[in-house]
C-alpha cells in the first residue's frame, strides 16, 4: 500500500463513490436518449417515465452492483449540503427560465421565443457539468458541453434538413453516447472491483 | 538554540502513535470525509485484507476513536464505522502538530 496521504485526494476518493461506477452517466444517458426516442416515435406521454426509470436503473445498480464490491457511504454534513444546494439552485435555474420563456412568448419573435430548445439544452448542459462540479467528476463537464454543442448543432441544421427533425437527432445521438460512455465506465468498474463476500 | 530543541521535542511527544501509524491515520482520514462508512468501502479504498483492516480497527475501537456497529443487511453482516468525537479530535489534532512540526 502506498504511504502517501493526500486529504485532498481522500475526500476526491470518496466523491469517487457516486460517480466512479458509471451508474450517474447512464441514468442521464437514458433520460436524454429516452426523451429524444419518446418524441420521435410520438409517444410524448411516456416522458413522465424518464423521471423515474433512470432513477430506478441508478438506485438498483447501486444496490446489485456497486455496494458489493466497494461497499457505501453516507455522507457527511458538508456533502449533503452540497447536494441539496445542488438541487435546490437546479430547480430554482430551471424555473426562472421556464418564467423567462413564458415571458419571451409573447412578446414577438425574440431569441428565446424562437429557440427554446437552445435553451432546454443550455438548462441541461448546465445542469450535467454542475453534478460534475458538485461529484468532483470532469467527464460529467464533457456531457455537459456534448448536449450543448449537439442541440447547437441541431438549431443550426434545422434551417438546412427538412427530411429529419435534426434537434431529435441531437437529443438522440448525445444520450447515446453518454449511455455508451456509462456503459463503458460501469464494465471498467466491474472488472476493477470483486464482488468482496466476507465481512470482518 | 536549546530552546529550539526544547520546542521540538515537546512538538514530538504530542504526535499520537496510534493515529501516526500510516494505515489507521488513512482510516480516519477516510472517516473524517464522511459521516460513517462500512466496512466493505475501506477495504476497496486501502486495498487491505480484512484481517489486516480488523486489527487496525479494533485499536482505533479501543482508544475509543471511532465507533463500530454491526448489524445483518438481507441476512449478512454489515458493519458500520464512523468517527467519534474523540476521534475527530485527534485527528484534527494530528493534523495541527504535524503542520506546526513542519513549519
Amino acid at each position: 500500500m502506498s504511504e502517501n496521504i493526500n486529504l485532498k485526494e481522500i475526500e476526491r476518493q470518496v466523491y469517487l463513490f457516486y460517480s466512479e461506477d458509471g451508474l450517474a452517466d447512464l441514468a442521464i444517458g437514458l433520460m436524454i436518449f429516452g426523451f429524444g426516442i419518446f418524441l420521435m416515435v410520438d409517444l410524448p406521454a411516456l416522458v413522465g417515465l424518464l423521471g423515474f426509470f433512470p432513477f430506478m436503473v441508478w438506485y438498483l445498480g447501486k444496490q446489485s452492483l456497486v455496494i458489493p464490491r466497494i461497499g457505501s457511504i453516507q455522507p457527511n454534513q458538508e456533502m449533503k449540503k452540497q447536494f441539496v444546494g445542488y438541487f435546490i439552485t437546479l430547480c430554482l435555474i430551471g424555473l426562472g427560465v421556464f418564467v423567462l420563456y413564458l415571458l419571451n412568448r409573447g412578446s414577438g419573435e425574440t431569441f428565446l421565443s424562437l429557440h427554446p430548445l437552445m435553451l432546454f439544452g443550455f438548462v441541461l448542459a448546465l445542469a450535467i457539468s454542475s453534478l460534475g462540479m458538485v461529484l468532483k467528476t470532469s467527464r460529467f463537464y464533457f456531457y455537459g458541453l456534448l448536449v450543448f454543442a449537439a442541440l447547437a448543432a441541431g438549431e443550426f441544421l434545422s434551417t438546412l434538413i427538412t427530411a429529419i427533425d435534426p434537434y431529435l437527432v441531437a437529443v438522440i445521438s448525445s444520450g447515446g453516447i453518454i449511455l455508451l460512455a456509462g456503459g463503458i465506465t460501469l464494465i471498467k468498474f466491474l472488472k476493477k472491483y470483486p464482488v468482496v463476500t466476507l465481512e470482518g | 538554540m536549546a530552546d529550539q530543541k526544547q520546542s521540538n521535542n515537546n512538538i514530538n511527544l504530542e504526535i499520537d502513535r496510534l493515529v501516526h501509524e500510516p494505515v489507521r491515520l488513512k482510516i480516519l482520514a477516510y472517516l473524517s470525509a464522511v459521516e460513517s462508512s462500512d466496512f466493505v468501502f475501506l477495504v476497496s479504498r486501502l486495498g487491505l485484507t480484512m484481517g489486516n483492516l480488523s486489527a487496525h480497527i479494533s485499536k482505533l475501537q479501543e482508544a475509543g476513536y471511532i465507533k463500530v456497529d454491526k448489524s445483518f443487511k438481507e441476512n449478512r453482516p454489515h458493519t458500520t464505522i464512523s468517527l467519534t468525537d474523540m476521534g475527530s479530535a485527534a485527528f484534527s489534532k494530528y493534523r495541527a502538530g504535524m503542520l506546526q512540526l513542519l513549519q
